[in-house]
């Protein structure tokens, strides 16, 4: 995979390999948070969240989604070889962080500044255009550089490029991503790969464009609200089905947290991990 | 500062959430709302594309305002209504005490302008009787708290806290487990006393059209008609981003709000141009017979006009407090507008407050906002809502 000169490069944009740490950052957040006497300093929680090295120091990742980020990652590259799509996959470009989060907290000259590194280095490399994992990644690198920069990265979603290389008896709802359904408009796709997949697909009165939030933009800032909104959503999709489909690992981690905590089980599954068989 | 603001307020949603009435109050009621309105907007396509010439009539307006007022100024002297002009909240606050006096019995329809402005406070400091007769609205001025919709403001209250605010606070004879109705009927004895001895109506205004200088008001309970026609002096404080160019505009405009609350069709709408008056009696005109002697109508500015230069916060003047994106936003569906300013909460209720308290406060807010864009889609007229709330997010951290 790596630097074959294909012109379109893999990008992950790290948010999968992230959600782990994530993962044990929103327990730490979530005890400072009502602590007695400790200043509120969510703000700068997020400016921590947002640099995977720092936060790396401060919490375990869970190992558990450490294997499930890898096993999706996986089932995709897989996805895209199968479909014959041609791509490079180079480590130190592929796995480079969007910015996404500096973008949804307001830190608008942070984000330029990373913008203009995560352009940079794509383009000196040859690339023209990405091939994306995640809604946050994808609308960041071509509509969040677009507005600060005057010009974003062309991108295309691996969804667009893949069919199913998996045949399953299942039945599943599924949760569609804010961004995918409201900010870039991909709602059919994923359904007609689930279907191609044999996945027999149920649907939750607030779907598509009026699917609802996990809750995961306010993990950094404010985990107990957070976890109500994401608690709200699977009491939803728990009433739908035992097994939802998700397809934003942002989406993926608040709704796995809120089902244990809220003691409503449902099976989460990546759309990945479905249609590509892991 | 900033950081200060945005702590208040997340303790004030952690307080919320914890909060088992409230819980159960939005848990309960809200879902069924949100679906409600979405079934009864994919049966009527009509409305939606009256949505869209309401966004476009609004967008007008918004661009032609100090135009509008002017007129508006003019076509309600030629109706013999008194035009007043604020600019600010302690202007308006002026305005009623100079209007209504001391010592009266006032009757208040619900209004988020009058609320915004602190009217009912100031009356009742200077001594006056002052009474909400919009059922939630009463509810929230016997809690002593802030409306948590702009069309349902007492959402958060279980029927259990109901029949103890109406039992401690007004001495009603009800219990919990009165049926809903028996409560109603309760009220509307203690209200109709109220209106009928009335010296003063204050109303809002869902719409003013600044050619014929004719207010729209829009209701289910009856009471803004008690309002506006029983007492022998009307004030009405109206936001100067409500006036559009005609009549027509107006009906339009209430009509996609009635629609996008959940209320359509509207059990009434009240037009105001002016005071009552007969000519029966030798053919000459003669001002108060079964309405107001007195109109008087005072346009409010209050962060408005600011708000209409600034080229992003403009877009929100637009709205026309449906309260749909409030019922679609999950932050609101947990804490309701404890996600929210003294006044305005839930998505449009945090730029509303950027606009009316400050655009510091505003912002702090905004950090609160999931960006997930459900209100974007709800808007009837296109206000890009989420994008306003991320431009606050980006002052609030540029201002750190």
């Amino acid at each position: 995979m790596g630097g074959g000169g294909s012109g379109r490069l893999l990008f992950t944009g790290a948010l999968y390999q992230l959600v782990p740490y994530i993962e044990g950052t929103v327990e730490l957040l979530r005890s400072l948070e009502r602590a007695e006497g400790v200043s509120w300093a969510a703000l700068r929680a997020a400016r921590v969240a947002s640099r995977r090295l720092d936060l790396s120091l401060l919490v375990r990742p869970d190992p558990e989604l450490v294997e499930w980020s890898r096993r999706v990652l996986r089932s995709m590259a897989r996805l895209l070889l199968a479909s014959g799509a041609e791509f490079d996959y180079v480590p130190e470009l592929s796995d480079m962080y969007s910015g996404a989060l500096l973008r949804d907290y307001g830190m608008a000259e942070a984000f330029r500044r990373h913008a203009e590194r995560v352009v940079r280095a794509v383009r000196s490399a040859g690339y023209e255009e990405l091939i994306v994992v995640d809604p946050h990644t994808m609308d960041t690198v071509t509509r969040g550089y677009q507005e600060v920069l005057g010009e974003g990265l062309r991108a295309v979603n691996y969804m667009e490029l893949v069919r199913p290389t998996a045949r399953r008896g299942l039945a599943a709802t599924v949760h569609d991503s804010c961004v995918y359904a409201r900010k870039l408009g991909i709602v059919d796709r994923p359904r007609e790969l689930l279907r191609e997949a044999g996945v027999n697909v149920t649907e939750v009165s607030r779907s598509g464009r009026w699917t609802y939030c996990c809750g995961g933009p306010l993990e950094a800032l404010l985990p107990s609200l957070a976890q109500a909104v994401a608690a709200t959503r699977v009491r939803e999709l728990a009433g739908a089905g035992d097994t939802a489909i998700t397809m934003c690992p942002i989406c993926y981690v608040n709704l796995r947290r809120a089902s244990r905590s809220s003691g409503v089980p449902i099976r989460l599954l990546d759309l990945a991990e479905v249609i590509g068989g892991e | 500062m900033s950081d200060e603001l945005l702590e208040g307020y997340a303790r004030a949603i952690l307080r919320a959430l914890e909060d088992p009435d409230l819980q159960e109050a939005l848990h309960t009621y809200v879902p069924g709302s949100e679906e409600r309105v979405r079934r009864f907007l994919e049966s009527r396509p009509d409305i939606v594309q009256l949505a869209r010439e309401v966004k476009a009539i609004k967008e007008y307006s918004i661009a032609h305002m100090d135009e509008l007022i002017d007129e508006a100024m003019r076509s309600l002297k030629s109706v013999n209504a008194v035009p007043h002009y604020a600019a600010d909240a302690r202007e308006a606050r002026e305005l009623a005490l100079s209007l209504v006096g001391r010592g009266k019995v006032v009757v208040m329809s619900k209004s988020m302008t009058a609320e915004e402005l602190g009217i009912r406070e100031a009356l009742e400091e200077a001594g006056n009787e002052v009474w909400e007769t919009d059922l939630g609205q009463l509810l929230v001025q016997l809690e002593g708290g802030k409306p948590m919709h702009s069309i349902a403001p007492a959402i958060h209250m279980t029927v259990a806290r109901v029949a103890q605010l109406l039992r401690d606070r007004l001495g009603l004879d009800v219990s919990p487990s009165d049926a809903p109705q028996q409560m109603v009927a309760k009220v509307r004895e203690f209200l109709r006393s109220k209106f009928v001895s009335a010296d003063v109506g204050i109303s809002g205004g869902n719409a003013l059209a600044a050619r014929e200088g004719a207010l729209l008001l829009v209701e289910n309970e009856g009471n803004i008609r008690m309002v506006t026609n029983l007492p022998r002096l009307h004030i009405a404080f109206v936001g100067v981003e409500k006036l559009v160019p005609t009549m027509l505009d107006a009906f339009k405009v209430i009509l996609v709000q009635a629609a996008f609350a959940g209320l359509y069709p509207p059990t009434y709408v009240s037009l105001i141009a002016g005071p009552s008056s007969t000519g029966d009696i030798g053919h000459r005109r003669v001002y108060g017979a079964h309405g107001p002697v007195e109109v008087h109508v005072v346009l409010v500015d209050h962060g408005r006009r600011a708000a209409a230069k600034d080229v992003v916060l403009r877009e929100q003047l637009r709205c026309i407090r449906c309260g749909y994106c409030q019922f679609v936003c999950p932050v609101w569906g947990q804490v309701a507008n404890n996600w929210g300013g003294s006044t305005y909460g839930g998505p449009m209720g945090v730029n509303w407050t950027a606009i009316t308290e400050g655009v510091d406060r505003g912002a702090a807010l905004a950090m609160l906002c999931l960006g997930c864009g459900r209100c974007d889609v709800a808007c009837p007229v296109e206000i890009p809502i989420s994008g306003i709330l991320a431009d606050l997010k980006r002052r609030f951290t540029s201002s750190l």
